[in-house]
């Protein structure tokens, strides 16, 4: 038995569940009911949470196939044995990029939400600013407390999502539900199309692969990651067309933060749950952020291995300022948002199963 | 200078000068907003004279005339405690502010140059419309339209309709409570005890019915002196959220029956010309429909009541199980009576849907409310010309705590 568990730089599969976990849930828990709710119109979105979820235990299997395929590479350099190093080096660069918008992105929806309910004369650049120095300051240590963190923060966020469901169990009316099954299967993959955007973030495991103990270990963890959003998502579309409708859902911007605004904890003994959930919601962002703006240096650092770590995040930082600020309305963010989903289904999904492919094809392995 | 002495006054200046809040407000500079009142103004001379300031302004079609309530916490002390110097003590523990406009976030902004506390309405608790306002068409929805937009507004505050206008709503001086808000708040709540008053109805619930274009009713206050009283209902068309009419409250008793909605009061019987009051505990309610003729179709509420005997002016032995169950059919005729009291004002006066028939059809035949849903209560009103039976039993379950108070 080993006395000091977490003395080493390794993590296990535990720990890449919690990452899987905690990076999928981002932006996408507060806004998918709605999506969902306009294309579906009723109750039976819940099919769609389960076609979508399974399509990404799916693609994240195999992504973690790959990632295991080569325990002791990173993704640049297994990449490079597979399809030649100056290809490699494109694709890498891409995935760099992804992430860096990724974290833009979730820092300017935190600055946006963050606006929106609870500091209301705040620049939403101040907001963004102070957020974002933060994770500068988190990604600046070393790589394995990142993921670390991971695992401290997802129970409480676990705990106080389930408070929030437990409480609005007294607001569901079953007329809201009903009538089931109702919406065609065509519908049903609309919406399944749209909760999909809602569970990227998993390909996570392509670059941490690398750190876990067993690497063999990576597609399960992945699969077993993306159980909790999917239970997760379950639950809060059930409960937000239980309490709401599924006419209102569709009208409402945020339609979870408005559930957990609805909760009230009998006994007035707190009266607004939405701050305790707004908590959870940040750390959650924040966990997805630092995990991002890692590989974003991660990645373009694989290319250029002079660059110091420190120098990147100095020459990343104020470009993904820059980008966050970028969108002047909601209905640009959320383009955006859509336009950089679809940008990673290409490039760390498709191109990742190609190579995997190409792997398999011409018996390329790792070295272990 | 040394290193570590400079460390230390980097991070003292920068814990010093950094930090900072732009949404500080401190607790005393809020304004507590606990109830809103909306009515239409009496005159149109704030009218007249805003369109000699600013002829070309954009102006709405209509203006309304808003009542803030704000806490005052001063006034909140308890005088046996507050002997020690408030001044501020004497006065009342709220204040109303009335100010019109074309817009709700207008009047909400323009109380700023009056009031030294800036309006914050998270602890919102009832938004009361005045009969007018709600009877003026397309204008339901409007005047809720800030008050579901506004982020810094939870679903959760009650709305209730006044008769007459809403103003006098919150100024009655309760003697039990503080605040009138807090008081109609708690006024609303006591479903348990009647059943002639519609169990609340939350800004969010009404959101859920404006939007699902279903016909719906809201709790009807009036004012009196230095109390309200919440009973009876006010009906609106689905089509257009526009109010109907109210319902008395023996109507709102029926029509309480027949949702479902009675967790208790009361019903009156006569045995023999003397008084038996039942005292009710339980209601279940279930609904079968015929749906096969679609121009007559057919629905039918079964009723289920429980409760107990609360008072008897005819000396009965309600230990003898024939009597009892004499009584538990005059009691069943009752609620009857009163449901279709209901349905009568419903569906033939108002042919308004607010028995969730509707609902009832498109959760139990989606597809066939999808042929139906233009023509249920409106256009060629479906509704109006089904048939509705009621049926009701009732199950008394003790006669009290003793038989007879004397011998007759």
């Amino acid at each position: 038995m080993n006395t000091l568990p977490y003395a080493d730089q390794k993590i296990g599969q535990k720990e890449m569940v919690f990452i899987v976990a905690n990076v999928v849930i981002g932006v996408g828990i507060l806004t998918f009911p709605r999506t969902l709710a306009a294309k579906t119109g009723s109750i039976d979105g819940w099919i769609s949470i389960l076609i979508s979820g399974l399509v990404a235990s799916v693609i994240g299997w195999l992504l973690g196939k790959l990632a295991s395929r080569f325990p002791a590479n990173s993704f640049f350099e297994y990449a490079s044995l597979i399809v030649s190093r100056p290809v490699a080096q494109v694709i890498t660069f891409l995935v760099g990029i992804y992430f860096l918008l990724f974290v833009s992105f979730e820092a300017r929806a935190l600055g946006n939400i963050a606006k929106q309910y609870l500091f209301t004369t705040t620049p939403v650049e101040v907001i963004t600013l102070a957020f974002l120095l933060i994770v500068q300051y988190a990604v600046a240590g070393t790589r394995i407390a990142l993921l670390r963190l991971n695992m401290l923060f997802f129970p409480i966020v676990l705990l106080i999502s389930a408070v929030v469901q437990l409480y609005s169990i007294q607001m569901l009316e079953l007329d809201n539900v009903r009538p089931l099954f109702t919406t065609g299967l065509g519908a049903l993959l609309q919406g399944s199309k749209e909760v999909n955007l809602s569970f990227s973030g998993y390909e996570v495991v392509l670059f941490y692969t690398l750190l876990m103990t067993r690497a063999e270990d990576a597609p399960k963890a992945v699969v077993k990651g993306l159980l909790i959003p999917i239970f997760l998502y379950l639950t809060i579309y059930i409960f937000v067309i239980g309490v709401f409708s599924a006419e209102v859902v569709k009208n409402l911007t945020y339609p979870t933060i408005e559930l957990a605004k609805d909760v009230e904890v009998p006994g007035g003994f707190i009266e607004r749950v939405e701050s305790l959930f707004f908590t959870i919601w940040i750390m959650t962002i924040f966990n997805s952020c630092t995990v991002f703006f890692d590989l974003a240096i991660f990645n373009l650092g694989s290319i250029f291995p002079n660059v110091r770590k420190f120098t990147w995040l100095l020459i990343i930082s104020p470009l993904v300022y820059m980008i966050s600020l970028w969108p002047q309305n909601l209905v640009q963010f959320f383009s955006l948002g859509d336009q950089l989903v679809y940008f990673g289904i290409f490039i760390t999904y498709l191109v990742p199963i190609l190579l995997l492919l190409i792997a398999k094809w011409r018996g390329v392995r790792g070295d272990e | 200078m040394s290193k570590s002495s400079a460390r230390l006054l980097v991070s003292v200046l920068s814990v010093s000068l950094l930090s900072g809040c732009w949404d500080q407000v401190q607790i005393e500079e809020r304004g507590f907003v606990v109830g809103v009142g909306i009515d239409l103004p009496s005159s149109k001379e704030m009218e007249r004279q805003a369109e000699k300031e600013a002829p070309d302004k954009p102006k709405g079609k209509r203006r309304y005339l808003v009542t803030h309530q704000f806490v005052v916490p001063g006034g909140l002390v308890s005088n046996s405690q507050g002997g020690g110097g408030s001044q501020s003590s004497t006065g009342d523990p709220f204040q109303n502010l009335t100010s019109e406009g074309d817009s709700l976030f207008e009047i909400s902004r323009e109380l700023a140059v009056r009031t030294s506390r800036s309006p914050f309405y998270q602890h919102l608790k009832v938004v009361i419309v005045s009969e007018e306002v709600a009877k003026s068409p397309n204008t339901f929805a409007d005047v809720l339209d800030y008050f579901l937009r506004d982020p810094d507004l939870r679903r959760t505050s009650k709305v209730m309709i006044s008769k007459g206008k809403a103003k006098p709503v919150l100024e009655v001086k309760p003697k039990t409570e503080k605040l009138p808000s807090l008081y109609i708040n708690s006024v609303a709540e006591n479903t348990d005890r009647t059943a002639r008053m519609i169990p609340e109805v939350r800004l969010g619930e009404v959101h859920e019915d404006m939007i699902n274009e279903f016909s719906f009713v809201l709790p009807r206050i009036v004012a009196a002196n230095n109390e309200v009283k919440v009973a009876g209902a006010a009906v609106f068309q689905g089509q257009g959220n526009k109010m109907i009419g109210f319902l008395g409250e023996e109507e709102t008793e029926g029509l309480n029956f027949l949702l479902g909605n009675v967790q208790g009061g009361l019903l009156k019987t006569k045995v023999k010309d003397n008084l038996v009051i039942f005292n009710i505990q339980g209601t279940k309610r279930t609904i079968k429909a015929d749906v096969r003729d679609k121009k007559r179709m057919r629905f039918q509420f079964f009723i289920e009541c429980e409760g107990v005997i609360a008072e008897s002016f005819e000396r009965l032995d309600f230990m003898e199980s024939r009597i009892m169950d004499n009584l538990q059919k005059t009691i069943a005729a009752e609620i009857e009576r009163l449901s279709h009291d209901a349905i009568r004002k419903v569906q033939k006066k108002m042919k308004t849907d607010v028995l969730e028939l509707g609902t009832y059809v498109k959760q139990t035949h989606p597809d066939l409310w999808k042929q139906l849903k233009e023509d249920w209560d409106h256009g060629r009103n479906l509704f109006a010309s089904s048939e509705i039976e009621v049926k009701a039993v009732v199950y008394i379950r003790n006669g009290g705590s003793v038989n007879r108070t004397e011998i007759r």
